[in-house]
Parts: C-alpha cells; structure tokens; sequence
C-alpha cells in the first residue's frame, strides 16, 4: 500500500504474518512464548490491549440518543475486571490441578487471547459503524455496540485460552479447568455491565 | 498432499486448512518444559508437588527451609486474603488490623493442634517426628492458604456486587475449599511421608504401606486435619479476624 519499496512492503507482511501465525497456532505459540523473555508475552498482550481498548471506546461513542461527546466505558472496565479477577486464581488452581502447564505458559495463552481479542474487535468495527448509519431510528440496535464489543472481545479471550489448555492436556481436570475460565470470565462480566442491560 | 497423508498424527490443536502447516507444525504438541533445575520454586512445590514436599521433609537441610518457607507462604496468602475481605466489606482504613490477626490466628492454631495431633500419634502408634509432623502440618496449611489467596479476587468482586448472598457464600466456600484441600494435603502428605520411611527402611523401593499401616496413618491424618479445622475455626470466632 504506497510502501516506498517492494522489500519493505514484504517486510511489512512478514511482521503482520507473524503476529497472525501466534492466533493461529495459539497452543504451539504459546510454548515458545513461555520459554522466550516475558517481553515476548507482554508485546501481543500489550498490543491486544490497546486494540480492544480503542475500538471499544470508539463504540462507546454510540448511544442509543446519537453520539455522545464521552465515550462509555463501563464495559470495557468491566472486561479488565474480569481478567483481573480470574486469572490468578486460574493460575493457582491451574498449579494445584497439576495440569500440564506451566505459568508462563498461561500467560502467554492469555496474551495470544488479547491479541485475538483485539483483532475480533477491530474487525466488527466497520459493522457497527454500519448499523449506526442504518438504524437511526432504532434506539435498541444503537445501545448495542456500547456492550456488544467488549462482550465480543471477552469472548474471544475466553476461547482462545480454552483452546490452549485443552490441546496441551486433554484431561477431564483441564476440560473443567477451561470451562469454568470462560464461565468465570463471563460472569464476572455479565455482573459487572447487566445494570446497562436493564436501562436499554 | 504428504502432509495430509493419513499416516500423519493430527495435532490437538485445531490448525486453519487455508495456510501451508508443516508435518512438524501438525506434530503432537510436547509438554511444556517445566523447570528442570533440582531447587524447583517452594510455591509450586507446595501446590502440585506433594512428592518433593516429601523429599524435602526426609532431608535435614532441608527441613528448615520448607518450615520458615511454609510459615512465609501462610502469613503472607492469608494476610492477603483477610486485608482482601476487609476491604470489599467497606472498612477500607483498617484492613491492615484483619490481615496481621487473620495470619496470627492460623499459626497459633496450627502450634496449638501440634501437641494434641503428637499424642494421638502416639496413641495410635503412628509417632512421627515432631519436626517432621510440625513440617509436614505446615505445608500443608500453606497449601490452603494459597488456595485462600487464589480465591480472594472474586471474593471481593462478588462482595461489592452483592454482600447479602453471593459474597459470605462466597467466603463460606473459599474457607471450605481451602480447608479440604488442606486436610487432603495432610493425608497424602503422611501417607507418602510413611511410604518412603518405610521403603527407605526396607531398602525395597516398591515396598507399600501394609493396610493395618496405612489404616493408622489415615486415622492420624483426619485427627490433625480435625485439630487444625477445631482451633482454627474457634480462632476466627474468637479474634474476630474477619470483623
């Protein structure tokens, strides 16, 4: 795209390729991630992060009166809460289950799973910016994308983490282990924003 | 079209069909390599390991390690966990008083169920070395507390949102969990502490625990897990750590 020369613009997709690759072999990534330096984990995390951050403030610029001049957050806090809350404990019971896995490699899972989120967040955004030039009319379809992107995004940080842990243990443990991440990701997220679901 | 040939063991990971994967890239997915060096980290140890909490207990200099280790473990998780309730129940200034009373109260329980837990050792001829029944008690309590402290997070979410149901069933459950995973600890703990004396003795290393043998080390298992949950319990009441 305009790139001054070819290898640069090869060089480019390397670097997308890459970052790609880590979603689409999540399990055999995170093993390397856990046995490179912790700034390897923190880097998708970190860049994860701030996608999901930044579409979902954009979508918290739709509300259901029209755009609103400050951005509603109460989801995406709701999103890092989640995290906050159940990860360590994932951590301890992940230890005290004896499954087949290492802290670092939950870490690194739970990066890839940021990334991921932040890819799955930004590519609805042109859907919603969609539905709100369409449904100007329709106050319910504009209250969505307020929860529905950090939602998605929450989701997708639970799936790719389960996927994880599932392909590196396929123990009845490990099964229930993953579950109740999601479950607890869920709910952690479901308690935090269902007061917004009531003033719809 | 090799790869795909059916002789190729498919991965547990599902992988996308649109990109080139290689056989090795298709490959079951190895463990993940835990650390290898012989002084693995106390908290893992402590969490997963009841085996070389074991080695650790046969080996005179180590002992000491894992008791000032474990009382470490139990006085900072437990700590954490009470200054973590006081501060989802509102009392936000003086969590600092919960935290130093709620570590105190475990340990004072735990030095007062030692000499009980002692006599019915002997009583039911299962003597075990004090510093080893002392060592043994408090890493096992140490696992609990770290449990404890796991579960402290949602513990203060699940106050804020509701402290009516959700947050003391909550903190009825984390005190439960931790307390059964505790008593387990305690049991497999002995058990395998008595295995290995015993297999050591015999110098017949698959020699097990006779029944009558293994009927007696459970007996003294449930009585110190009782001792521990009794003083404990009656510690919580009575300093009221938790407020």
């Amino acid at each position: 795209m305009g790139s001054a020369s070819p290898t640069a613009a090869v060089g480019r997709l390397d670097l997308i390729h890459s970052l790609l690759r880590a979603v689409d072999r999540p399990a055999r990534e995170a093993l390397d991630m856990a046995r490179r330096p912790l700034a390897a984990t923190l880097a998708p995390a970190l860049l994860g992060i701030f996608l999901v951050a930044a579409s979902s403030a954009a979508a918290g610029f739709v509300s259901s009166t029209g755009l609103r001049f400050i951005p509603k957050l109460d989801a995406l806090r709701a999103v890092f809460e989640a995290l906050l809350v159940v990860v360590p404990g994932t951590l301890v019971f992940a230890i005290y289950l004896r499954l087949r896995l290492t802290t670092r490699v939950l870490l690194a899972a739970t990066a890839i799973g940021l990334l991921a989120a932040g890819l799955v967040a930004t590519c609805v955004m042109p859907l919603m910016a969609f539905l709100v030039l369409v449904s100007r009319d329709a106050p319910l379809v504009l209250a969505l994308p307020a929860v529905f992107v950090p939602g998605l995004a929450l989701a997708t940080l639970a799936a790719l983490p389960v996927r994880v842990i599932t392909s590196l243990d396929s123990s009845r443990a490990a099964w229930w282990m993953s579950r109740a991440f999601a479950f607890f990701l869920g709910a952690v997220f479901l308690l935090r924003v269902h007061a917004s679901f009531l003033s719809l | 079209m090799q790869a795909m040939s059916p002789t190729v063991t498919l991965t547990a990971e599902p992988l996308t069909p649109f990109m080139p994967w290689s056989v090795e890239e298709r490959a079951p997915l190895s463990e993940p390599a835990v650390p290898a060096e012989p002084e693995r980290q106390l908290l893992v140890e402590l969490l997963r390991e009841p085996s070389s909490i074991v080695e650790r207990l046969l080996d005179a200099t180590r002992l000491q390690g894992l008791v000032v280790g474990s009382v470490g473990v139990i006085a900072v998780s437990t700590s954490a966990f009470a200054a973590t309730a006081s501060a989802a129940r509102g009392h936000g200034e003086d969590w600092a008083l919960p935290a130093a009373l709620a570590s105190m109260n475990v340990l004072l329980a735990l030095a007062a169920s030692l000499g009980p837990i002692y006599a019915a050792s002997i009583l039911v001829a299962a003597r075990v070395p004090l510093a080893r029944l002392v060592a043994a008690l408090l890493a096992s309590a140490a696992t609990g507390s770290l449990l404890l402290a796991g579960l402290a997070p949602p513990l203060y979410l699940l106050w804020r949102l509701d402290a009516e149901w959700a947050g003391p069933l909550l903190l009825t459950a984390a005190f439960l969990l931790s307390g059964w995973a505790a008593g387990a600890r305690i049991h497999r703990l002995l058990s395998l502490l008595a295995e290995s004396v015993t297999r050591a003795a015999l110098g017949n290393p698959t020699a097990v625990l006779s029944s009558e043998d293994a009927y007696r080390v459970g007996i003294l298992a449930r009585v110190s897990w009782m001792m521990v949950a009794f003083t404990s319990g009656l510690g919580f009441w009575a300093f009221n750590a938790l407020g």
